[in-house]
């Protein structure tokens, strides 16, 4: 992000805070949406998002600190959309399930399906973590400085985040257990 | 990709996922909106190094090559407070402190023009999809009580509805005539809305969609009501785009003879993506009467909303949240496209429903009550078909007097969960009651008769059923079963 631009915002330029707007706009719906899993409450945390930055840039002390310092209002606005709207639309009718396309293979259809749902059952505060730092690149030294927390904190959600991550996809190469009842068969596979 | 490394997989997901994302458009556009009418927080640092010329990043990059000319707030380029600065930015001392002490005496004048007496620096009455105060086709009567504002593209004080709200004041009732409006509106003010003429024939609908902007990615309200007292009455409000129709978040609005068609079809659009009629949250104690809702309604947050002679064609209720607790009184649900319930309450709501009218698809309970904590009281109700005409599941409770259910594949079906009978008749379903796992269950004076299967009582179903009438016929009274 050019400083200089980010330095003319500060002092009002209404033309360079939309040249902010919108060269960022992008990586900050992902962000949102990573973090949300909902596109339009995360347009709404963008727009919230934005907002502050305008407001509060004049405060903002290093324009070179301007990328992660809006990461910062950005996952607070998010934390904001999701505290009004904690029953959500997902809730009531489940979650849209992505249309295979040309060329899915079934165990990639399996992954996405296993992930999402592994996904959706980690906090905001780890979701943040995980979007920030394998998404946008960030070191997590830099994605504990915009989340304002420990080093060790955001080392520490990464992990446990990752590992539920994990599991959820090694649940999914686990095979069946077999109906209750069922005849077990004694013998390993392919012994004779 | 199955066979990789998992956190690789992870990467790759995520990725896949987010550079989908499309960007922003509307919360750019509508961010950028806001701004240019928001003030920027200047604080005293600010002014300081702006009044200094300490430019931190170009002081960090060591680019301080090029003079860089400040402005000093409030005066004019090329006058004394206009000063070239070179590498080492040097102000002579008591210049400093002149311009230090004039930079200060602006920001605290223009700090009380902001924040005056009777301005608010942020929020408030905040109007969505207005830039500037549309000035009035023809005078206004001075403030007062009973004063009104008259909306119509001919005849009215203004011709859109955004003007009229944000010329009105607490206590104005603005008259809309009939027409289609198009308007975004967030009102905090106790204003209110009323159509003059047949509901049908007054339609407020979203802004329109801007050049380019795809609909998918648009999410609109066209009513959000924030502490506010406001009544809306006798009108449409529709929405084609993305979004929930009307939002109440806190105060006790009256939202009286609408008709909200969040789609404009009398459709809930998208199964997987309906949009929302209503939202009731914050602790509203909100009243809706006399309407017609075709998509869900949700109910959350702490509301206490009481809905009166409402149809939900269509349409169905959704109650969630601890301390949520409506009344919902001779409304009837008929056909709901919700998936699996006209009226669902869960996660510790409670919720009483009072002679209710419920026509149920195939494949959906009447009434759905989930989770421990949430408390559903039914009084007086009719429901027909269905798969259950009430579901009690997962530790709920729900309390069920003078209610009648028939042609439901089961009548009152409770799954660990507490239910209280009395008083009620479930008859001509495929099973009248069906009760499993563990639960509180107590029935008393029920009627039960013509099911092709009176009880179904799983193993170790502790029904207390002496004092009730199971019957093969209700016509003729016979028992077949007397519960003893």
């Amino acid at each position: 992000m050019d400083t200089d631009v980010v330095v003319r915002a500060q002092r009002g330029d209404q033309t360079a805070f939309a040249q902010l707007a919108t060269e960022g706009g992008r990586r900050m719906n992902a962000l949102a949406v990573g973090i949300l899993r909902d596109r339009d409450l995360a347009e709404d945390a963008v727009q919230q998002a934005l907002l502050s930055i305008w407001k509060d840039l004049p405060q903002l002390r290093d324009p070179a600190r301007y990328e992660s310092w809006s990461y910062k209002l950005l996952v607070r606005a998010c934390y904001a959309e999701a505290r009004k709207r904690k029953r959500r639309m997902a809730e009531v009718f489940g979650v849209r399930s992505r249309e295979p396309v040309a060329g899915d293979d079934i165990g990639g259809v399996v992954d996405r399906d296993q992930l999402e749902r592994g996904f959706r059952r980690l906090s905001l505060d780890h979701r943040a973590v995980v979007v920030m730092h394998h998404y946008l690149d960030m070191p997590l030294e830099n994605v504990a400085s915009a989340l304002g927390i420990p080093a060790g904190t955001a080392r520490s959600r990464f992990h446990r985040a990752m590992a539920s991550l994990r599991a959820a996809l090694e649940a999914d190469n686990r095979p069946p257990s077999p109906p209750p009842g069922a005849a077990t068969n004694p013998e390993p596979q392919g012994a004779k | 990709m199955q066979q990789s490394d998992p956190d690789v997989r992870i990467d790759a997901w995520l990725r896949e996922q987010l550079d989908a994302v499309p960007e922003p458009a509307r919360a750019v556009a509508e961010a950028l909106d806001a701004a240019a009418s928001t003030p920027q927080r200047h604080g005293r640092l600010f002014w300081l190094r702006q009044l200094l010329g300490l430019d931190r990043s170009r002081i960090q990059r060591g680019d301080a090559e090029r003079p860089e000319v400040v402005l000093m707030p409030g005066l004019p380029a090329g006058s004394a407070g206009t000063r070239a600065l070179g590498r080492e930015g040097a102000i002579p001392l008591p210049l400093m402190l002149l311009a230090l002490a004039v930079a200060l005496a602006i920001v605290g004048a223009l700090a009380w023009m902001t924040v005056g007496p009777g301005r608010e620096l942020i929020g408030g009455s905040t109007r969505v999809g207005t830039v500037a105060p549309e000035q009035p086709l023809r005078p206004l009567d001075p403030p007062g009580p009973d004063r009104v504002i008259a909306v119509d593209p001919e005849n009215g004080h203004f011709a859109t509805l955004d003007g009229a709200i944000a010329a009105a004041e607490p206590g104005d009732r603005i008259e809309l005539y009939p027409g289609t409006y198009q308007a975004e509106v967030t009102i905090t003010d106790d204003v209110t809305i009323v159509g003059v003429g047949d509901r049908e024939d007054i339609i407020v609908e979203p802004l329109p969609l801007a050049e380019g902007e795809d609909v998918r990615d648009r999410v609109r309200r066209v009513f959000t009501l924030r502490d506010s007292d406001a009544t809306l009455q006798g009108f449409t409000v529709r929405s084609s785009l993305n979004g929930t129709t009307i939002v109440v978040d806190g105060g006790s609005p009256q939202l009286l003879d609408l008709y909200v068609d969040p789609v404009g079809d009398g459709t809930m659009g998208s199964p997987t993506s309906p949009r929302e009629a209503f939202e009731l949250g914050g602790g509203t104690t909100a009243t809706v009467r006399d309407s017609l809702i075709t998509s869900l309604g949700s109910v959350f947050g702490g509301a206490t909303p009481v809905f009166e002679r409402v149809t939900f064609d269509g349409g169905c209720l959704f109650i969630e949240d601890g301390g949520t607790d409506p009344i919902v009184r001779d409304t009837t649900f008929r056909d709901s496209r919700c998936p699996g319930f006209s009226i669902s309450a869960a996660k510790g709501a409670s919720a009483t429903l009072e002679a209710n009218h419920i026509y149920s698809r195939p494949d959906q309970a009447g009434i759905r009550a989930a989770n421990s904590s949430t408390s559903v009281a039914v009084r007086g109700t009719d429901i027909t078909g269905g798969r259950e005409g009430i579901l009690a599941t997962d530790g709920a409770e729900i309390d069920v007097m003078t209610t009648q259910v028939d042609e439901a594949q089961v009548g009152v079906r409770v799954i660990d969960a507490d239910a209280i009978l009395r008083l009620n008749r479930l008859e001509r379903n495929v099973t009248g009651l069906q009760v499993s796992g563990d639960g509180y269950l107590e029935t008393i004076s029920n009627d039960i008769c013509d099911n092709e299967l009176n009880l179904d009582l799983a193993d170790g179903a502790l029904v207390p059923l002496a004092q009730n009438a199971v019957r093969a016929d209700c016509r003729t009274g016979s028992a077949t079963e007397d519960g003893t």
